[in-house]
């Protein structure tokens, strides 16, 4: 009977603590007063070579934690009540090592809640590894090279990475795309005799693969006749240009820096050389190589992640919002992708906050892993597309369309694709 | 390959010769005299090159008038500013290892003077745009950049200058004598300071022309002057450090190596073909293809 009692208080006992585990965490959590503000963090490039695309950067979060404020805040379920966001930025000086470090200090000293990611591909890609580690999501705004979601052998790099600007190998794509639709009109000849100089960098390689990837979808469309790497920084480029003239291409899509854009196409303009199409990427119809460049750049087009002249009413709204927060702060950086695509960044960390119901990173990266595809992605929004999601097969990166802008009358005209033009593409008389 | 297209492309080599050449004359003056590395004269290329836009974009003035208004500032500059810097550190702390210990000086300058040109104009890339910037001269059917003859000329004009200087001039003759043989300068009663000021502050007057002059063809960012110096350090080496004819011909020979490199390897290892040949020339000729130990 003795031993009955004893085993029984022990089976109490067991109970009660069991019950005690479950319960008083529950408990404390429920207890765990709100915070005064949610802090995010962003290492960023305030100064060295990037410094005025940090700036736009944080200027992007701060504009949308702004209008997230003027509301009272973000909703927090857990704390059912409204909490203000404040963003705390620490200057990573361009410096991938130091963007690294920044980042941790900012979890593990600053304690921030949350964090967005940076800008460029080899910051970004410092940066992942410290978000990886501490298992904080991480809105990438600023790095597109496909190596920073994808494995070689093709899975997921980062689970807490979810990139919001599509990949070069996209954007090599999307200028295949739109010669297609070119060359299927007759304003192109068939095939299509392209000569392309890229960057000697993982971002030049993916646009190389890109436009191979291309070209062999489309057979007899396009025929890739010289193909070269440059070195960033590159002074003369006539060599380069004595060899594309060799090719016979009738076709020059190169893959390059903006610098090395300004001084490549003055050589190319000085030497009289002329292609029916000429693209450098990304770049093209920058107000800086407009200016540098004035009638040389008329008809190059770039293939960018985002443009100001999008047609769309949500597009002309940003632009509004952005050209009053910089007029105020009297900062000269006209409306850009930079500032769409880091407001949006802004916006995707807000929602995931309000739909996880909690600023535990654990919590919010789960909300963010439902954006997985188009149907199911954060809707409306001012990138192209309309729509952000992070697929998986794309280790978290959007793969969202590209739009084509030519250089038209000194001005930035879109051409494609078709809901976001506002005139038509333009081939070049030589 | 069409005999224009080769023509071309040796006429377009030394063009841009004419950009290294300029490039590499404050090092190879400072080495001369003094037997220091100043890695430093790239900040200084860098600071030109962003005068040079400021007052393009603020006045109009066309570079090739803004390295003529930079390069007596700079003088001044090196004369009573960056001398005094090199001066006090490598007399105090160098303890014989001038050479090592200079580069660690000028690689801090270097790094100090960059972060204030990012501080002052940012880091994104510039561009000056002239009159001039797309205009060709048409040469037996041959388009050739007027841009890069412009700087072809200056450099050329540069360089005859500095001959001028060092060879029929007292003060020329002083910074040779110095360069040459320190303690028989000083029984001669040379002012061998002065002669090290007036050498720092002609490198820094060259950096600062070189700076702006660059900016007729190219587009640029902070890091031109860390590029170029590079380019300078190879182009004095295979020359000959110290002697400024010996710089002009092996920024040409570098230039030449590096448009037949294109050719021959592609663009992304053509310059590891004009490295290579630094190698070759460190190991067979020390003193470099057209130097001679200690000459200016």
């Amino acid at each position: 009977m003795k031993r009955e009692v004893l085993l029984g208080i022990v089976a109490a006992v067991i109970v009660v603590a069991v019950a005690v585990a479950f319960v008083v965490p529950n408990l404390f959590v429920q207890g765990r007063p709100a915070p005064q503000e949610i802090v995010v963090g962003a290492a960023l490039p305030m100064s060295g070579s990037f410094s005025q695309i940090g700036l736009y950067f944080k200027n992007g979060f701060e504009l949308y934690f702004s209008e997230v404020n003027r509301n009272g805040g973000v909703y927090v379920k857990e704390f059912d009540k409204r909490i203000p966001i404040r963003l705390v930025v620490y200057d990573d000086e361009s410096d991938p090592t130091k963007s690294a470090t920044q980042l941790e200090r900012l979890i593990t000293v600053e304690k921030v809640h949350l964090i967005l990611g940076g800008y460029s591909t080899p910051l970004v890609q410092a940066q992942a590894p410290v978000a990886e580690r501490y298992k904080m999501p991480y809105i990438n705004p600023g790095g597109a090279t496909s190596t920073i979601f994808l494995t070689e052998d093709g899975k997921r790099r980062y689970q807490y990475m979810f990139g919001l600007i599509a990949s070069i190998k996209n954007l090599a794509l999307t200028t295949i795309e739109m010669l297609k639709q070119e060359i299927d009109a007759g304003r192109l000849p068939k095939p299509l005799k392209i000569a392309t100089v890229n960057e000697n960098s993982d971002h030049g390689r993916e646009y190389l693969a890109g436009l191979k990837e291309g070209a062999r979808k489309y057979p007899g469309y396009f025929e890739i006749v010289y193909e070269a790497f440059y070195n960033i920084g590159e002074k003369d480029f006539t060599p380069v240009l004595t060899a594309i003239k060799q090719s016979g291409a009738n076709a020059m899509l190169n893959d390059m820096r903006l610098g090395d854009y300004i001084t490549m196409h003055r050589q190319y303009t000085t030497l009289g050389l002329c292609h029916l199409v000429v693209s450098y990427g990304p770049r093209g119809p920058e107000g800086r190589a407009i200016q540098e460049l004035g009638t040389a750049a008329e008809n190059v087009f770039g293939v960018q992640w985002w443009n100001p002249a999008d047609p769309r009413p949500e597009v002309r709204e940003f632009n509004r919002k952005w050209e009053a927060w910089v007029k105020e702060r009297n900062l000269n950086l006209p409306s850009d992708w930079f500032a769409a695509i880091s407001y949006e960044a802004a916006r995707t960390l807000v929602w995931a906050i309000e739909k996880a119901g909690s600023i535990d990173p654990d919590a919010v990266w789960k909300a963010l892993r439902t954006l997985d595809s188009p149907q199911n992605g954060l809707k409306p929004s001012i990138v192209v597309g309309g729509a952000i999601y992070f697929p998986e097969e794309s280790g978290g990166q959007i793969t969202n369309p590209f739009v084509v802008v030519q250089v038209q009358d000194g001005k930035p005209v879109i051409v494609y694709p078709k809901e976001s033009a506002t005139g038509t593409f333009r081939v070049n008389k030589c | 390959m069409q005999i224009g297209d080769v023509t071309l492309l040796f006429i377009s080599s030394l063009l841009t010769a004419g950009l290294y050449a300029l490039s590499s004359y404050s090092i190879t003056l400072v080495y001369g005299v003094l037997k220091i590395v100043d890695v430093s004269q790239g900040a200084l290329i860098t600071l030109g090159a962003y005068i040079a836009y400021t007052l393009k974009t603020l006045f109009d003035i066309d570079p090739v008038v803004t390295s003529l208004i930079a390069a007596p500032a700079f003088f001044a500059y090196g004369y009573f500013g960056h001398y005094e810097i090199a001066k006090r550190v490598l007399e105090k702390y160098s303890g014989g290892r001038v050479l090592e210990n200079s580069l660690l000086l000028f690689f801090g300058v270097l790094l100090a003077l960059t972060g204030v040109t990012y501080l002052v104009w940012r880091g994104d890339i510039k561009a000056v745009n002239t009159a001039y910037t797309l205009a060709a001269v048409e040469l037996f059917g041959l388009r050739i950049y007027l841009t890069r003859i412009v700087i072809f000329l200056y450099a050329v004009m540069v360089t005859a200058l500095m001959i001028y200087l060092l060879n029929r001039t007292y003060t020329g003759t002083a910074i040779r004598a110095v360069s040459q043989d320190l303690e028989s300068s000083l029984a001669c009663g040379i002012e061998v300071e002065k002669m090290f000021r007036t050498s720092f502050g002609i490198a820094c007057a060259l950096s600062a022309a070189a700076g702006s002059i660059l900016t007729l063809a190219l587009a640029f960012s902070p890091i031109i002057g860390v590029e170029f110096i590079l380019i300078a350090i190879v182009v004095t080496v295979v020359g000959g450090m110290g002697n400024f004819t010996g710089a002009f011909l092996g920024a040409l020979i570098f230039a030449v190596v590096d448009s037949l490199g294109v050719l021959i390897v592609g663009p992304a290892y053509a310059k590891v073909v004009a490295l290579a040949m630094m190698v070759v020339v460190l190991v067979v000729r020390p003193q470099g293809l057209f130097g001679e130990r200690g000459r200016v």
